[in-house]
């Protein structure tokens, strides 16, 4: 009886879902509000990131795309959130590279980032820099290499956070230099950075923001940054490749990403007015305000960036002992 | 002299028309929203970070830190009327403040607890301004063993929390040891009881948990009794506090605001045990020790200054090293990254209007804070004439929109119910769960401080008694355990 009346109200709903047709619908998108899901707190970097760039395209569809916070367990609620919504085009999220490559090789998680996540584009990228504690007697990345050699396994890095990029980046480096260095979780850049302040910790790989002002009142001495080329922000401080250690390549990139399965037309859509959107100078000065390199990638580049980096990421985790087999 | 000139700059930016004006609008939401328990100064913080895009950023942070001061003076409103405590802090003051209300003296309370905030916050600002620099060098001399140093000393005050037997005291504590072990170890990654759930992986919510043991449990214990035992709500003249009253209360300000103050500056751990070791310090220095958890005055106005003091000191390690203190400085700090100022050791000498601007406000915005709060005690002491049955679903409705709001997690408020039957089955045993909070905050902080500790020296726990700080705390810790031990065992002679 049940299963007739379920029948019956199906076949009444029928004709008018087959009078829209499912283009028609993604050609419109967006005709109501669209959420933001943020793995993390209101002011974190990505929230801020996220609210700048929701602000944007709400002026640009005339819907309102509102920012949600699903802080907890490192991004992955955030990103299992969007991964279970319904794949209208929505519900979007703004994700770090953990949740996205790191965390579902660590451990085992609700979702699967290649089928129940579609990547749209990097919004900003930040490379990690070492910083070292000025007192720690070394001027260069090679002097400290020596110094690490010499006693291997005798210093502390700070971090914040294991299967953090800045835990990551550290071991990244201890890999492709052959040397050992012991690690100490913080919870939180500044705990960490202090650490290093205090000699708790001799040296961490950071995000740049959260060294800068250190580097200049003279307590932390910046060696290296992790990124391929050198970044605005620390244009100063050179890449490890142009001091001869190859291999080490982390970036702290913040993305925007949808449900896997939205359209084709729904990203073509949306993508078209991020590019907008992320090439407007007003919106790059907000981007660079928070400590990111603006950047402009395609759908297909970003995939094709994701793809190239998780292997770099197992070989990392294979080495720290976190890959979850 | 230097302060002087630099406070006549701050005063110049904070009298502004406009500082002015997000001053009175921060410390009016934060008196609001304080008053509601669980939704703290944090959510009010997050809605209104979108408009410090548009408000210049001195005008911007005296408006949030207005609100985020202002929250403490109205945190423990509902806690003293209600038992419904939204922050740790405001925990410790149900302790002695609901008793009050129950004696009909809940007007007393809240004017004591709205003194002591202005006490309070008071000193908070004075050390702020005159040893800002010298406090962050303190701060900064507290590495691991001393902050674990620190949180056994806290342990120590949990077991004088208790008013019955220590040895149920200290099954609470043990308890909430035990509660505050799920989660991720921070050490290896590895979840610990965690079953699956990610919402458990950063671990049980604490605000879901202290509203569910002392708000839910109360809701349950007074509809199990058929009412809210407060049969007589006080006139005007009886929300006076007496002579007596101000004897006692206005020493145990002072060591509040002192114990608070130092608390403060230490980032990541002040205020929330800051109010617990100062209601310990009054039990202790107490002449009749016996008084406190039945109403005693000096439990409640101890406990508040601290909270207002560490609320004013904890700006020290925020802006002067860039270490917030707390989720909601944290906050506050990405308000400044917004605007391109990167908190951090420079930033007193590089933005001196700013900081001390700000610091001019506070004085400012407490004094809003005073002439605002005492009279609306007249308006919350009316929420007692509402009759129980209709006070009480909407207390339950206030406390799921309070968890909810804290990360739009529907998973918290099952939390807050189960520690509802929780905190209910466990008055019926006559537990208690102030210690087990206690033991719940400290226990994670002190394993992470001990483990951090143990990894610097490479296994050895003589670090511990080799720096003379955490040798220090920890000498203070066993004396005060060898004290308890002894005058329980000369009761029991």
């Amino acid at each position: 009886m049940n299963k007739f009346v379920a029948l019956a109200a199906v076949a009444a709903l029928a004709p008018t879902a087959a009078l829209v047709p499912a283009t028609a619908q993604a050609e419109d998108w967006p005709t109501r509000s669209v959420t933001v899901v943020v793995g993390f707190g209101a002011g974190s970097t990505p929230d801020l990131l996220a609210r700048a760039v929701a602000e944007g395209l709400q002026e640009r569809f005339g819907q309102p795309f509102v920012v949600d916070n699903r802080p907890g367990a490192g991004g992955n609620i955030g990103l299992d959130a969007v991964a279970q919504a319904d794949p209208d085009g929505y519900t979007l999220g703004v994700t770090i590279p953990g949740p996205l490559i790191v965390n579902p090789m660590r451990m085992d998680l609700m979702y699967d980032p290649a089928t129940d996540i579609r990547p749209v584009t990097m919004l900003g990228t930040q490379p990690s820099v070492l910083a070292v504690n000025a007192d720690l007697e070394v001027e260069t990345l090679e002097e400290l290499l020596d110094l690490l050699r010499a006693d291997p396994g005798a210093y502390n890095y700070a971090s914040i956070g294991v299967g953090s990029i800045s835990q990551l980046a550290m071991e990244m480096v201890a890999l492709a230099s052959g040397t050992e260095v012991e690690h100490i979780p913080y919870t939180s850049s500044p705990e960490a950075v202090q650490a290093v302040i205090g000699n708790e910790a001799q040296m961490a790989t950071m995000p740049p923001l959260a060294v800068l002002s250190h580097a200049e009142a003279g307590t932390l001495r910046l060696l290296a940054q992790t990124s391929a080329e050198r970044m605005d922000i620390v244009a100063d401080v050179p890449t490890f490749a142009e001091l001869g250690v190859d291999g080490v390549q982390a970036e702290a990139w913040n993305a925007l990403v949808t449900t896997g399965g939205v359209s084709d037309a729904v990203i073509d859509t949306l993508y078209g007015a991020l590019a907008e959107l992320l090439a407007d100078p007003d919106m790059q000065a907000r981007i660079s305000a928070l400590g990111f390199q603006p950047v402009q990638m395609t759908p297909a580049e970003f995939e094709a960036r994701i793809a190239e980096e998780t292997p770099r990421w197992r070989a990392v985790l294979q080495a720290a002992d976190l890959l979850n087999e | 002299m230097d302060l002087v000139s630099n406070l006549a700059l701050g005063f110049q930016t904070a009298l502004s028309p406009m500082a002015l004006a997000f001053c009175l609008l921060g410390v009016t939401l934060g008196t609001l929203i304080g008053v509601l328990p669980g939704i703290g100064a944090m959510a009010a913080i997050a809605m209104l970070l979108p408009i410090t895009y548009h408000v210049p950023p001195t005008e911007a942070l005296i408006m949030l830190a207005g609100i985020y001061y202002g929250a403490q003076y109205g945190g423990s409103t509902a806690s003293i009327l209600l038992r419904l405590p939204g922050t740790p802090q405001a925990a410790v003051v149900t302790l002695d403040g609901y008793p009050m209300a129950q004696q009909g003296r809940a007007g007393v309370a809240l004017f004591i607890t709205t003194i002591a905030s202005f006490f309070g916050s008071v000193v908070g600002v004075v050390l702020l301004a005159g040893f800002a620099p010298l406090l962050a060098r303190g701060a900064m001399a507290f590495q691991a063993p001393e902050y674990f140093a620190l949180m056994v000393l806290g342990l120590m005050a949990a077991a004088l929390l208790t008013q019955g037997s220590a040895l149920r005291g200290l099954i609470m504590v043990a308890l909430g040891l035990s509660l505050g072990t799920v989660g991720t170890d921070l050490q290896t990654g590895t979840f610990r009881f965690v079953f699956g759930m990610p919402e458990l992986a950063d671990g049980i919510g604490l605000v879901a948990m202290a509203m569910g043991l002392f708000g839910v449990s109360e809701v349950i214990a007074n509809a199990a009794r058929g009412g809210a035992p407060v049969a007589r709500t006080p006139r005007w003249r009886e929300m006076i506090p007496t002579r007596a009253d101000w004897r006692a209360a206005l020493p145990a300000m002072g060591r509040g605001a002192g114990v608070g103050a130092g608390f403060g500056a230490l980032p990541g751990t002040g205020s929330s045990i800051a109010a617990f070791v100062s209601y310990a310090v009054e039990k202790r220095v107490a002449r009749d020790p016996s008084r406190f958890g039945r109403g005693a005055i000096q439990g409640v106005s101890a406990p508040e200054a601290a909270n207002n003091a560490a609320a004013q000191t904890a700006f020290i390690p925020t802006l002067t090293l860039g270490i917030p203190g707390d989720a909601v400085l944290a906050l506050m700090l990405g308000a400044l990254i917004i605007h391109g100022i990167i908190p951090g050791p420079g930033l007193i000498e590089a933005q001196p209007a700013l900081f001390w601007g700000l610091v001019a406000s506070f004085v400012l915005g407490n004094l809003m804070l005073l002439v605002l709060n005492l009279p609306l005690i007249g308006v919350w002491i009316s929420i007692l004439r509402v009759p129980y049955r209709l006070l009480y679903p909407a207390i339950l409705v206030f406390i799921c929109i309070g968890v909810f709001s804290i990360r739009n997690s529907v998973f918290d408020i099952w939390v807050v119910l189960i520690f509802g039957a929780v905190g209910y089955g466990m008055r019926l045993l006559r537990f208690e769960p102030a210690p087990l909070l206690l033991g719940f905050i400290l226990g994670p902080l002190a394993e992470q401080y001990l483990r951090r500790a143990m990894t610097v020296s490479r296994g050895d726990p003589m670090i511990f008694l080799e720096r003379p700080i955490s040798a220090g705390l920890l000498a203070v810790a066993a004396l005060l355990l060898v004290w308890t031990l002894a005058s329980a065992w000369r009761r029991a002679r």
